[in-house]
């Protein structure tokens, strides 16, 4: 027992709310940034260690994680770049494409940044492979290459016996990144299942002497592949990712073609016009499941009820009722609207059917 | 160690099944991922394969890791140096010195007054089968230790069973979830008791099932359902019997099954269901006559109808009847024909009475079924007064406790009688368990206790109908030993080992394999196997054996019917019919003149019983003791939300803080049972205002028969409380040297700063 200075006569001054949980499913860990290379004129590749010790984030392909560093105001969202089972224990490597104007990039982008610590929560998203055999499809543009590549890195590892197709869209050949990478999947597939990997640029300039494709990726895919071999509308799953115009476009074509939508994957960038989730606290049993999965500190809320003060910076928060919330259990749980990052990932945890998105 | 495939987990980790050991019906399954470097487990979710587990799991459990890794758990043996109480002293000794000290005790004691004077004191801190009451009852067997009356749960409903349905159990809540019509939660509050129901709760509700909630208090799971209906506690058997009437009288009931399938059910009908007209069924409840109507109606309309009763109505004085009313509403109706139909209070017997057998428990060992017994609810009084259950003296007198899975000085009935009683200087103590609870303070010699991550066990669900294998995923924490090892490790050094055939060389896996998977001697197990339990974690009971199959062979009481008479309860005078007994301290009792609020003391939603307190999340959320009370009564009071309070009556006392409720009946306060008393102001919880009056039958505790009044304290007084509870000035310059050996302060400087501390307290 721990000695004291004094006994105290205290004992209703019971410690505040605990800072550390252990057993998180998403795991938020101190990092640094072990490395920082460039891969193209306007991406990074971003390679993280987490400190000795520290628990895995435990992720899958096509999953992402947030980051943060003191001084920009919100966590960033980014892919996991590599099959998380193929990276060195603690490093988790992203590909950060310096956006203008964007704060996060800008600031990776500054001099002298290895070394710097930064908070990484993961891992998110359930933009992963599916259970089935059938033909993959992965679509992706932009630093979209991230999560779908680490798709084709997981396939390849666990040696699925499927065909895979993988159209990659960009402006120009300076944009290319990857390739060598991308070799490696290729040689590594499946004997007897096919590979193929496909760039795509919509304005390298004529006189280049590039002899790959040319035009919209998503054009591309309508006019080679779509229809043909394998790719029938509800015998293959696609996968896209990338810039939200692209991913719109892709979806417009697959559904052209018939394409179930449970037979498409998406991973859209979402952003804060997004709406956020909404607890309905007549379903909450306030099992914790949510707070075991947030993203970002302070995404969701937790009240004890007793003052409107806390509720006022949280979206969508319902009345509180004496009866289910301050009355009861003294505690309510509230989406912060300003802080969400709209992962959506309490949506899908919460097994009350407590947390939806509204429509 | 076993490993699991069920989920990918990074390098240099690994998967494992672990089983939740907590007392509540659900008996998770879940995943644990381990660093395997530094042995650490790191992370911990619900099996998704796990069909009631689901992949969820509760707020408490959902914070296991931070139970396994707590700096308040015991990791070493301690002795106790200074005196007893609150605020003692420890030092660390070997695990040697510890086993000497505890048999050369055991053997002094048995010498001077006789095996009996050693009383064990446990119950559910796991409810683990080996854990729970195997190696344990064989060392106290071989010992001839006074038995103890393991009833402080649900007794009285277990009884209620037996004799009604001669241990029969319907459908768990999950099946019927899929077929029922109607779903009655009588006296339950699964969002905080076994929250795995809420879902297939909200997927019956989904799908067009209505669900009604019966209960004297609002809670979360109320606000859940279709309808709340709200009787006075204490009257659900006036509740059920006002339904039969009014089911009977509409034709609804099933008279064929009545009469092919029941015992008794003319003489219900003729000599007492007349007593329960709806007027006065309304008078007793305080539930509208309308109300009451539309219950028996809805009930009434359809067989498939699943009543899940719990703990609350089974903690009165009046319970045994309470239950039994309530679970012959099913043999009106003839719902026990539909296969999501019926009544029950979980699969108590089923889950519990096939290990209650000599190859398990070895009774052969020894004449311990001579000994005296003491009921764990009366455990106070036996300590202070030596008094034993039926009034008895106790001769010898108590000297040795032994309590592990357990920390009485919070949970048992009349609390502040049980610290008295284990302060006794005459008394040797001994407590393992994984913290440092209450009941440490009292001990002589205290020895640390494994988590579950961190030993073998095999569990049944007392809510469901699965088994489930634990497997340690790390090594023991500190020196600390599974409940198992503790009595193998006792045996030893109280030479047992060589005379008691393999009751102490037997591993807990031949254990599981051997006894606990004998399907010839459990049906339910029939078919499972170890390895299979290896692979997966847990599997499916086999509720569909024949022996099961009650509509075609009967119930398994003496004539294979359902005992709506009972010569059993008859030949112990209680009446062999279902019926309304006025309880003591309850609704109708004259005492409420004095004391005019009864209190019902029901789990907190942030632990499981005693546990999950030093979590320090959980004790965050539910960070002081509080009496939900009605706004009127609080206004007659002079109460406001949030004041400090205290409740009380003449057997004690207890401090919290008001807590103004929507929806809370008059004359009702809701308070929490099994806070830490060292958590509450006055040193004592809400069980210092309970008595150990047992139930009509079945010798349960009654800890909601309880009447007390409420009245606001000027927080000023509340370090005056606290001084108090600590033995005054005195007990404060004791602890503070106890807590401060290496200094030498004098009494003068100690008490000078005191008053600077607490200014106008320290007066002589």
């Amino acid at each position: 027992m721990t000695a004291l200075s004094a006994p105290t006569l205290d004992p209703l001054a019971w410690p505040v709310a605990a800072s550390t949980i252990n057993a998180r499913r998403v795991q938020r860990l101190p990092a640094r940034i072990a490395a920082l290379r460039t891969l193209n004129h306007d991406t990074y590749e971003l390679v993280l260690t987490t400190a000795p010790g520290s628990p895995p984030l435990d992720a899958r392909a096509g999953q992402f994680a947030t980051l943060e560093v003191p001084g920009i105001s919100r966590a960033r969202a980014y892919s996991f770049a590599r099959d998380p089972r193929r990276e060195t224990a603690g490093e988790y490597t992203f590909y950060i494409r310096v956006v203008h104007g964007g704060e996060f990039s800008t600031w990776l982008a500054a001099q002298g940044r290895a070394g710097t610590d930064i908070t990484i929560t993961g891992p998110l998203g359930a933009f992963t492979l599916d259970t089935s055999t059938a033909p993959m499809l992965l679509l992706a543009g932009g630093s979209g290459m991230s999560a779908v590549k680490a798709l084709a890195e997981e396939a390849s590892r666990r040696q699925l016996a499927r065909d895979c197709l993988f159209l990659y869209g960009a402006r120009t050949r300076a944009d290319l990144y990857a390739q060598q990478e991308l070799a490696e999947v290729a040689a590594c597939w499946p004997r007897g299942q096919r590979f193929e990997f496909v760039q795509v640029l919509s304005d390298e300039p004529g006189d280049s002497p590039w002899a790959g494709a040319r035009g919209l990726v998503t054009d591309h895919l309508h006019e080679h592949f779509l229809g043909r071999g394998p790719w029938l509308a509800g015998q293959f799953k696609a996968w896209l990712c990338g810039p939200p115009p692209m991913v719109e476009a892709g979806v417009r074509v697959l559904h052209a073609h018939g394409v179930p939508a449970d037979d498409i994957n998406l991973d859209v960038f979402a952003d804060a016009r997004s709406p956020a989730p909404f607890i309905a606290n007549n379903l909450c049993t306030l099992c914790d499941e949510c707070l075991l999965v947030r993203p970002v500190a302070g995404c969701i809320v937790e009240s004890g009820g007793f003052g409107a003060e806390q509720h006022k910076n949280a979206a969508n928060a319902m009345p509180i009722t004496p009866l289910l919330t301050a009355g009861l259990y003294y505690n309510t749980l509230l989406i912060d609207d300003s802080r969400c990052i709209r992962c959506y990932a309490c949506v899908k945890a919460c097994p009350h059917g407590a947390i939806s998105t509204p429509a | 160690m076993t490993r699991s495939s069920k989920l990918e987990v990074p390098a240099g980790h690994s998967l494992h099944h672990v089983v939740c050991p907590h007392d509540c019906p659900d008996t998770c399954s879940m995943l644990v991922t381990r660093d395997d470097a530094s042995g650490r487990a790191v992370a911990l979710r619900g099996d998704p394969t796990h069909p009631i587990t689901r992949g969820h799991l509760c707020n408490k459990v959902n914070h296991y890791l931070d139970f396994v890794y707590n700096d308040k758990r015991v990791l070493y043996p301690h002795r106790r140096v200074g005196p007893k109480g609150p605020g003692a002293r420890f030092e660390r000794i070997s695990w040697d010195e510890a086993l000497d000290v505890v048999t050369d005790n055991f053997k002094r004691i048995i010498t001077d007054y006789g095996s009996e004077a050693i009383q064990p004191f446990n119950f559910s801190g796991t409810l683990g089968q080996i854990g729970y009451w195997t190696l344990d009852n064989r060392f106290w067997n071989k010992m001839g230790a006074a038995r103890l009356e393991m009833s402080i749960c649900i007794h009285a409903a277990f009884w209620a069973c037996m004799h009604t349905y001669g241990s029969a159990n319907g459908p768990d809540l999950a099946m019927a979830s899929h077929d029922a019509e109607l779903i009655i939660l009588w006296g339950v509050n699964p969002v905080s008791t076994g929250v795995h129901a809420m879902p297939f709760i909200r997927e019956a509700r989904e799908r067009g099932c209505q669900v009604i909630a019966i209960d004297p208090r609002p809670t979360r799971t109320t606000g859940m359902v279709d309808w709340h209906v709200q009787p006075r506690p204490g009257t659900d058997a006036a509740l059920a019997l006002g339904m039969m009437k009014i089911i009977v009288e509409r034709g609804l009931h099933d008279q064929a099954f009545l009469e092919q399938h029941t015992r008794g059910w003319r003489e219900l009908i003729e000599q007492k269901l007349p007593d329960y007209p709806l007027q006065r069924v309304a008078q007793i409840t305080g539930v509208a006559a309308a109300d009451i109507e539309r219950l028996a109606l809805a009930y009434g309309s359809t067989r498939k109808s699943h009543i899940r009763a719990g703990h609350g109505m089974n903690r009165h004085q009046n319970s045994g009847q309470m239950c039994r009313a309530v679970l012959l509403l099913p043999a009106i109706t003839g719902a026990w024909r539909e296969a999501c139909g019926g009544a029950g209070f979980g699969r108590l017997e089923e889950n519990w009475n096939p290990f209650f057998r000599n190859d398990i428990q070895r009774f052969d060992l020894g004449e311990r079924a001579s000994k005296r017994i003491v009921n764990m609810v009366q455990m106070a009084r036996a300590l202070t007064d030596n008094i034993g259950w039926e009034g008895e003296l106790l001769d010898p007198p108590i000297k040795c406790l032994f309590v592990y899975n357990a920390d009485p000085a919070n949970c048992v009935p009349n609390s502040g009688g049980m610290r008295r009683g284990m302060l006794r200087e005459d008394l040797f103590t001994v407590v393992h368990d994984t913290m440092w609870t209450d009941s440490c303070d009292y001990a002589d010699i205290v020895l640390p206790a494994d988590t579950q991550l961190e030993r073998t066990d095999f569990h049944g669900s007392y809510g469901y109908y699965h088994y489930a294998m634990n497997r340690p995923v790390i090594a023991p924490l500190g020196e600390s030993v599974s409940n198992a090892d503790l009595f193998r490790r006792l045996a030893d050094h109280m030479g047992y080992i060589e005379t008691s055939d393999n009751a102490f060389t037997q591993s807990d896996e031949e254990i599981i394999r051997d006894l606990f998977l004998d399907g010839s001697k459990n049906p339910l197990v029939e078919g499972i196997t170890f390895e299979q339990l290896l692979e997966n974690g847990w599997a499916v009971a086999n509720y569909n054996h024949p022996a099961r199959q009650y509509l075609e062979r009967g119930w398994p009481t003496a004539d294979g019917k359902i005992q709506i008479w009972s010569d059993a309860l008859a030949a112990i005078g209680i009446d062999p019919l279902p019926s309304h007994v006025v309880e003591f301290e309850g609704q109708e009792d004259p005492l409420r003149a004095r004391f005019p609020l009864q209190i019902l003391s029901t789990a907190s939603h942030y632990f499981i019983g005693d546990s999950f307190q030093t979590v320090e999340r959980l004790q965050a959320m539910h960070s002081r003791p509080t009496f939900e009370i009605s706004a009127d009564e609080a206004r007659t009071r002079g109460i406001s939300d949030g004041d400090f309070c205290r409740l009380y009556n003449d057997r004690g006392e207890t401090y919290g803080y008001a807590l103004i409720l929507t929806g809370m009946l008059p004359g009702v306060i809701g308070a929490q049972k099994q806070l830490k008393g060292s958590r509450t102001a006055g040193g004592v919880n809400v069980n210092a205002l309970n008595t150990e009056v047992l139930s009509d039958f079945g010798f349960a505790p009654t800890f909601y028969s309880v009447l007390g009044e409420i009245e606001k304290v000027d927080l000023r007084q509340l370090d005056h409380i606290r001084l108090a509870a600590m033995g005054g000035w005195q007990g404060y310059l004791r602890l503070w040297r106890a807590n401060n050996p290496d200094l030498a302060a004098d009494e003068q400087t100690i008490l000078d700063e005191a008053r600077t501390r607490y200014p106008g307290l320290f007066v002589r």
